[in-house]
């Protein structure tokens, strides 16, 4: 009785303790694009969606200005309830907003509890604000649809690993940059284009899909989609499955360093547009491979060399090789860093057929 | 009861004033004939003998017998069980078990003759617990039916049946049975000690005993197992546990057991072993599921909506668009509806009642989900999560586990995930302190009693059953004596 | 001497390898989920080493106190009273019931303060404190038995946690372990003594020693949970290290739940707020723990019946949690924690030990 009594009690004393946030009445924030505003403000667009019985959705699109990103959320006057980004998927920043330094957003979306970790980050060619505004054809609104297209291009295509954890690991790791996504629209669509530098959060340079597959391949050891290749004869060969086994190896990180990344690919060759894949044919599909891995590579890693950049995660690399490790002296030998790679390239199946 | 008490001191005294007391009940009669050649009286209650063997065995034997004393007619009387008696209280309660008293002439002694009427239904499949395999026979209301359904089933000296009368009323006849030396005299002795204690007026059914002799009256877990299967009954009693016959009662009590037992069908040991296991664990789950689906529903729709991905988010939140009430508001209604609808099922005739199940389940539930009352995820969860709370094959503990929901939910609604946890948590500890008959709820779990696994959340093949639970504390822990193993194993093409 | 000769004391013992369970879960609590920056702060990536090391440290202090322990079945409240005498062994004794209750408060307001930073900011403090403490009393009632029950369910319910480890993999940079050895041994000792908060724990032991069945044979076991808590806490720490680069770590306040939302099966995502949940689990065994050995205290010390003891005792941890309002004031007590840790574990302990190999000596001469 007693126990009743005091149970009964703290029951009445409990209710309406902590504040309810009931799925269908919190508007739920799947996307949310960043513009650069008058004044120095940011321009802030979210596309919320309504969900009736019959699974259609329904997207309105809010903008508001302010100085700081939860400045935005009191300026979104005009929605029911305070906006929740539990299920933020996607943020979109435009170029010369990432070229400002995007960390300050982050920042605020990394230190909520309520925010998740997988949220990728993208940077859009022209006006986040349109993009989201524009009402394209996706069944599930557009912030469910630009994750799924950025989670499967990591999964099945050409991208590396990226997300706003990953990001912020890069970020504040040293010897290594960030990456992103970048997106542009077209009139029916939305494409992904190639893959964003940063220097520390400073949108500094872009890559475009040939080469973000060739960062991808000496980056980490990956599997990738579909890539075609370009023989010398002016044949084409497609190669799928590809896999790549990475290794870097710096020697002498304080003193005098110096790269080597070899790269082990493995791929299958699915489409072959000259006459008969013969074994030689298949020898010349790897050396090309091989060769233009190489090429593309070295010069890749000049670039962000010349760029000061480090998306590779060199830097890290050379860290993890070396004992007591002096980051001051690795960013002066950085830029002019000697970089081998060796690339080996196994062609396996070639379909049921010869 | 204390009116009845005082009443029942008025002692008469002397048995001219006791039948002129009992005289007041249509039933009792009080015959005297003094014109044949032997002048005899006969008292007893007409609603209590068999006519049938008062007039085939006991009267023409009087009226023949030319004998002078009781004595006499006592040895002659072909009919066991007679006694001369002149004291009053137990005259009245011979009276009361339906013996006739005799006396050849006036005074104070009489003859007593046990001729009562034993009524009793026929033995029938038992209906609550239902199982397609395995005997189907199930105790009736008759105390000697059932006792002797006992001892068939154990033909063993060692099958104890001790008898206890409890009730100021109905006197009621328990009686405990246990197979000595498997059975822990440490419980026999508590059980034994605890139904002498026992003060009530009117017994009418075993669960009358067996919540008066739990050890935590507060609690809703079931701390004994109310059975009608015989098979289940001798199963226990092999463990060690002993059964509480109840006259009047076509339920045994099982004590002591522990949490597992309750989760555990007897089929389980018709089956094969891996079958078996495989079947009681998807029934814990089942159970398991039963009880926390729809405080989780409210915990989660109500304050962490984020743990589903987007996609079934998309689902949720379309399926509650029009609901105006909050999720808790919305479990209780359809929580409330099963309830009812369970509650009618088992008042109405059979039929009527699955009828009233089939109707109510699907017009009230799709009307519910048609007038946007509820959502039609919450009624296939809570639809799923009724019918594995009728996998339990304890009957009681099915009710407790309909019983547990209520207080989760409020707990879910007033915070959410921690609050399932924190109700969780009250309710492990209960579950610890717990005990039944002096042993812990939650053994073999907890203390952990590794040895007693091999039949808890699974159950092992019968090879490997050598020993009695430990949990019993009984003294002859050997089922069997091993067989001699084989010397060498066959290879593969020697078989 | 000790009060659990009389009554019927079969009864109130527990099998010796539930100490595993019992120092496991003492030891465990909210320090996983954020001790990892801390140790990184100096150790940086061969923090996991130092985990190891300090993980052995204490299975010295496992020896030590067996040794301590070794004649009788008495406790730590008889032995302060045998060896210093009534009044300074007093003194002792009322010290370690003040250092069991600082555990409860800060293990169980640093939970409530995870939980309101987590998932309900607007929470009042004294609800989720209030509902601890009622449930604390009710294990209490149910005697040693039940803690020690809730202990065993304590590791035993939240255990498959374990498995979620592997979901950061997928983001994991493993050579962030390389080059091994690469701190000084200043750092290790540095982060040792960072590392000691989240092991203390294992004193419990020199309380609940009566309370086992053989108690001689314990031992292992009580050595098997230490090893337990060192495996949970290197595979953690690991895990983090390879997840987060050096900067973040040291940004993430509660490294283990951040690492959490990266978890996603079919039909749940954002895993830190069942973990959380689970963590309710967690926690509650060193609440019951600490102050079952401070009313222990209480009992044969200020001869107070636990039964009101712990009512009075409740009241204190109650009134102290609620007063402590904000995040800092949580932090000073878990450094306050940490200080007198350290103090308990690397002087008192070798001292009790030391003074309880010299006493016999004396004694045996005598």
């Amino acid at each position: 009785m007693k126990y009743a009594c005091c149970l009964a009690l703290f029951c009445f004393l409990l209710t309406g303790c902590v504040a309810e946030e009931i799925i269908d009445e919190v508007p739920i924030l799947f996307i949310v694009g960043y513009d650069q505003g008058e004044d120095e403000k940011i321009k802030g667009t979210i596309s919320l969606q309504t969900f009736d019985p019959n699974q259609k959705v329904e997207t309105r699109a809010f903008e508001a200005e302010a100085h700081t990103s939860k400045g935005l959320r009191n300026q979104l006057s005009g929605l029911p309830k305070p906006i929740s980004i539990g299920k933020m998927a996607v943020l979109l920043f435009s170029e010369d907003m990432a070229e400002k330094g995007i960390i300050d957003i982050l920042d605020s979306f990394l230190r909520d509890p309520a925010a998740g970790r997988l949220i990728y980050v993208g940077v859009v060619e022209g006006s986040a604000s349109e993009l989201i505004k524009n009402e394209f054809q996706y069944l599930q609104g557009i912030g469910p649809f630009l994750q799924n297209l950025i989670k499967e291009s990591i999964e099945y295509g050409n991208m590396p690993q990226n997300n706003i954890h990953l990001f912020d690991y890069k970020y504040y790791g040293d010897g290594m940059d960030p990456v992103a996504p970048v997106l542009r629209m077209e009139e029916t669509e939305v494409r992904i284009t190639g893959l964003a530098l940063f220097d520390d959060d400073k949108l500094v340079g872009k890559l475009n899909l040939d080469e973000m597959f060739m960062f991808s391949l000496i980056n980490k050891s990956f599997s990738a989609g579909l890539y075609e290749l370009e023989l010398p004869g002016g044949e084409y060969a497609n190669l799928q499955k590809i896999k790549s086994k990475v290794n870097y190896k710096v020697k002498n990180g304080n003193t005098n360093p110096s790269l080597n990344i070899s790269v082990k690919l493995n791929g299958n060759v699915v489409e072959y547009t000259g006459e008969k894949l013969t074994k030689e044919k298949k020898k010349e599909i790897a050396k090309t491979f091989e060769k233009k891995v190489e090429i593309q590579g070295v010069n890749m890693v000049e670039k962000f060399q010349e760029l000061g950049i480090d998306p590779l995660s060199i830097g890290d690399h050379a860290r993890s090789q070396t004992r007591h490790f002096d980051f001051e002296k690795w960013n002066e030998h950085y830029p002019d860093l000697p970089v081998t790679i060796d690339v080996k390239v196994n062609i396996g199946e070639s379909g049921i057929i010869d | 009861m204390k009116w009845f008490k005082k009443g029942a001191s008025e002692k008469p005294e002397n048995l001219e004033e006791m039948v002129k007391d009992l005289k007041q009940s249509i039933d009792f009669v009080d015959y005297e004939n003094k014109e044949s050649d032997q002048p005899y009286r006969l008292i007893y209650f007409a609603s209590l003998i068999d006519p049938e063997q008062l007039h085939r065995d006991l009267l023409p034997v009087i009226k023949e017998s030319r004998s002078k004393s009781l004595e006499d007619l006592k040895g002659i009387l072909p009919i066991e069980n007679i006694e001369i008696s002149s004291k009053l209280p137990l005259i009245q309660e011979r009276l009361l078990e339906g013996h006739v008293a005799i006396q050849l002439s006036r005074g104070q002694k009489v003859l007593l003759v046990n001729i009562s009427l034993r009524k009793s239904r026929d033995l029938s499949a038992p209906e609550i617990e239902f199982s397609v395999m395995g005997p189907k026979e199930g105790l009736v209301e008759d105390l000697h039916t059932n006792m002797n359904l006992l001892r068939r089933r154990i033909p063993h000296p060692r099958l104890r049946m001790k008898e206890i009368t409890i009730g100021t009323v109905s006197k009621t006849k328990v009686v405990v049975a246990f197979i000595e030396g498997v059975a822990s005299e440490q419980n026999i002795n508590t059980v034994m000690q605890r139904l002498e204690d026992l003060d009530f007026d009117i017994i009418s059914d075993s669960s009358f005993i067996g919540q008066m002799l739990e050890d935590n009256s507060l609690s809703v877990f079931p701390q004994m197992i109310d059975t009608e299967r015989t098979d289940r009954i001798t199963g226990h009693m092999n463990f060690g546990a002993f059964a509480i016959l109840t006259e009047g009662s076509s339920n045994a009590l099982i004590g002591p057991i522990n949490f597992g037992q309750l989760l555990v069908s007897f089929e389980d040991y018709y089956l094969g072993w891996n079958i078996a296991s495989f079947f009681r664990i998807v029934r814990m789950i089942a159970i398991l599921a039963s009880i926390i689906a729809t405080p989780l529903y409210v915990a989660v729709l109500t304050y962490h909506y984020e743990l589903f991905p987007s996609k079934l988010l998309a689902t949720l939140i379309s399926s509650r668009s029009d609901i105006p009430f909050s999720p808790v508001v919305e479990v209780f209604f359809l929580e409330v509806t099963i309830d009812l609808l369970r509650e009618a099922g088992a008042r109405m005739p059979t039929k009527v009642g699955q009828t009233l199940g089939i109707v109510g389940g699907i017009v009230i539930g799709t009307a519910a989900v048609e007038a946007s009352l509820t959502s039609n995820i919450l009624l296939i969860l809570v639809a799923l999560s009724a019918l594995a709370s009728f996998t339990t094959p304890v009957y009681r503990m099915t009710n407790t586990i309909r019983f547990l929901r209520y207080p989760l939910i409020l707990f879910a609604q007033l915070l959410g995930l921690i609050g399932v946890a924190l109700f969780g948590l009250f309710i492990l500890t209960h579950m610890i302190r717990l005990t039944s008959f002096g042993n812990p709820y939650l053994a073999p779990l907890y203390p952990p009693r590794i040895k007693d696994w091999y039949d808890s959340f699974f159950r092992l093949p019968y090879v490997m059953q050598k020993n009695r639970f430990q949990f019993f504390r009984g003294k002859q822990s050997k089922r069997f004596e091993d067989k001699k193993k084989r010397k060498h194993s066959l290879d593969f093409d020697e078989q | 001497m000790s009060d659990l000769e009389q009554g019927n004391r079969n009864d109130l013992l527990i099998s010796p390898f539930l100490i595993m369970f019992i120092i496991h879960s003492n030891q465990v609590g909210v320090g996983v989920l954020g001790f990892q920056r801390y140790i990184a702060a100096y150790a940086g990536n061969d923090a996991w080493i130092v985990v190891i090391v300090t993980g052995l440290i204490f299975h010295l202090f496992i020896w030590m106190m067996y040794r301590i322990l070794s004649d009788g079945t008495f406790d730590i409240i008889d032995l302060h009273n045998k060896w210093f005498g009534k009044w300074i062994g007093s003194v002792f004794n009322l010290a370690l019931m003040m250092y069991l209750l600082l555990g409860t408060i800060v293990i169980l307001r640093t939970f409530i303060e995870v939980i309101q930073a987590w998932m309900f900011p607007e929470l009042a403090t004294w609800i989720p404190v209030a509902l601890y403490l009622l449930l604390t009393y009710y294990v209490l009632a149910g005697g040693f038995r039940t803690v020690a029950g809730i202990c065993f369910f304590g590791v035993i319910i939240p255990v498959w946690l374990v498995f979620t480890a592997t979901a950061p993999i997928k983001f994991s940079t493993f050579s962030n372990l390389l080059p091994m050895m690469d701190h000084s041994l200043k750092d290790f000792a540095l982060g040792t003594r960072q590392m000691t908060l989240s092991y203390v724990g294992i004193d419990i032991l020199l309380l609940a020693y009566p309370f086992l069945k053989n108690p001689r044979s314990s031992r292992i076991w009580a050595h098997m949970g230490v090893l337990l808590t060192t495996l949970v806490y290197t595979m953690v720490m690991i895990v983090s290290l390879a997840f987060y680069s050096a900067g973040q770590l040291q940004q993430s306040i509660w490294s283990t739940l951040i690492a959490w939302k990266v978890v996603e099966l079919p039909f749940v995502e954002r895993f830190e707020y069942i973990g959380i949940t689970f963590w309710c689990f967690v926690v509650f065994p060193n609440i019951c723990l600490t102050m079952w050995g401070a009313s222990r205290v209480g009992k044969k010390v200020l001869h107070i019946k636990q039964k009101y003891f712990v009512i009075i005792l409740i009241a204190f941890v109650f009134t102290v949690c609620v007063m402590v309002v904000n995040r800092d004031q949580v932090d000073y007590l878990n450094t306050l924690t940490s200080i007198i840790g350290t103090y308990v574990y690397y002087f008192y302990i070798p001292f009790i030990f030391l003074y309880s190999m010299i006493w016999r000596r004396v004694k045996k001469r005598i």
